[in-house]
């Protein structure tokens, strides 16, 4: 892949990426979520990790629309904050850590030469499979368990 | 070939500016999207050890998406509990660990 491709699709990605973090209305965020997704699985695809790529569209797509679904789409959550946005200290604080913090990790990257080759990962696809398995086998009972919570004490509440 | 620099620069940026969502919104749903901005940039940053290391298994991937995964469902099913409680998903109202 050319270097002016990847780039290309990569400057549509930060696009997107800044979209999601500066876009007032959730909604909107979550749409150019989407589209960053959807990018980052094309640059995947031409990295030659169509397995990754293939996973992120279907996966991670599938699980964004789910958030949608949950809170968007049924209009329940007061997801806008109203008002005008407000700065205070902590906020320019945390703007210049993160600031700092990437210039000191993209002085990391460039002084980092080209690396040498040199044996495959220990990480087998079996291990990878079975890692991802027990996270998402411990995410589903742990999101059942919030959910369920929530709706007691919403009903105790009513009752 | 793309160098793996490229890969390292373009996964940080994306790292970076999810970083930046996460502290300086307050809307409880674009901070989630920002933490998965932030996933997804590792997931690059992966792709680019990947390429680093030689190997073809792209199995630390998978665990990164399995993470983005867990992260979105869970981080859905809190937003959701705090909009229960307190009929908002603004962080900033949500300053207490009881009721």
């Amino acid at each position: 892949m050319q270097p002016i491709l990847f780039w290309t699709i990569g400057v549509l990605s930060l696009l997107a990426a800044l979209a999601v973090v500066s876009l007032p209305r959730p909604q909107h965020a979550v749409v150019a979520l989407v589209i960053l997704m959807g990018l980052d699985a094309v640059e995947l695809f031409l990295l030659q990790a169509p397995l990754l790529a293939v996973e992120t569209i279907v996966v991670a797509s599938g699980a964004v629309l789910l958030v949608w679904s949950v809170l968007v789409r049924r209009r329940r959550a007061r997801l806008g904050v109203p008002g005008r946005r407000r700065y205070n200290v902590t906020k320019l604080l945390s703007f210049f850590v993160v600031l700092a913090l990437g210039l000191v990790l993209v002085d990391v990257v460039l002084q980092a030469a080209e690396p040498q080759p040199r044996a495959g990962s220990d990480v087998t696809m079996v291990t990878g499979a079975l890692l991802s398995l027990v996270l998402l086998l411990i995410a589903g009972p742990v999101t059942w368990w919030i959910l369920r919570r929530a709706r007691s004490s919403e009903e105790g509440e009513q009752a | 070939m793309i160098p793996a620099s490229h890969v390292l620069l373009l996964g940080l940026a994306q790292l970076l500016i999810g970083l930046l969502g996460l502290v300086l919104r307050r809307a409880g749903l674009v901070v989630l999207a920002s933490g998965l901005v932030m996933l997804d940039g590792v997931m690059l940053l992966f792709c680019a050890g990947i390429a680093r290391t030689g190997s073809t298994s792209q199995a630390e991937g998978v665990v990164v998406l399995a993470v983005i995964v867990a992260v979105a469902l869970v981080g859905a099913a809190v937003l959701y509990s705090f909009h229960r409680f307190r009929r908002t998903v603004v962080l900033d109202e949500h300053d207490r660990l009881s009721n």
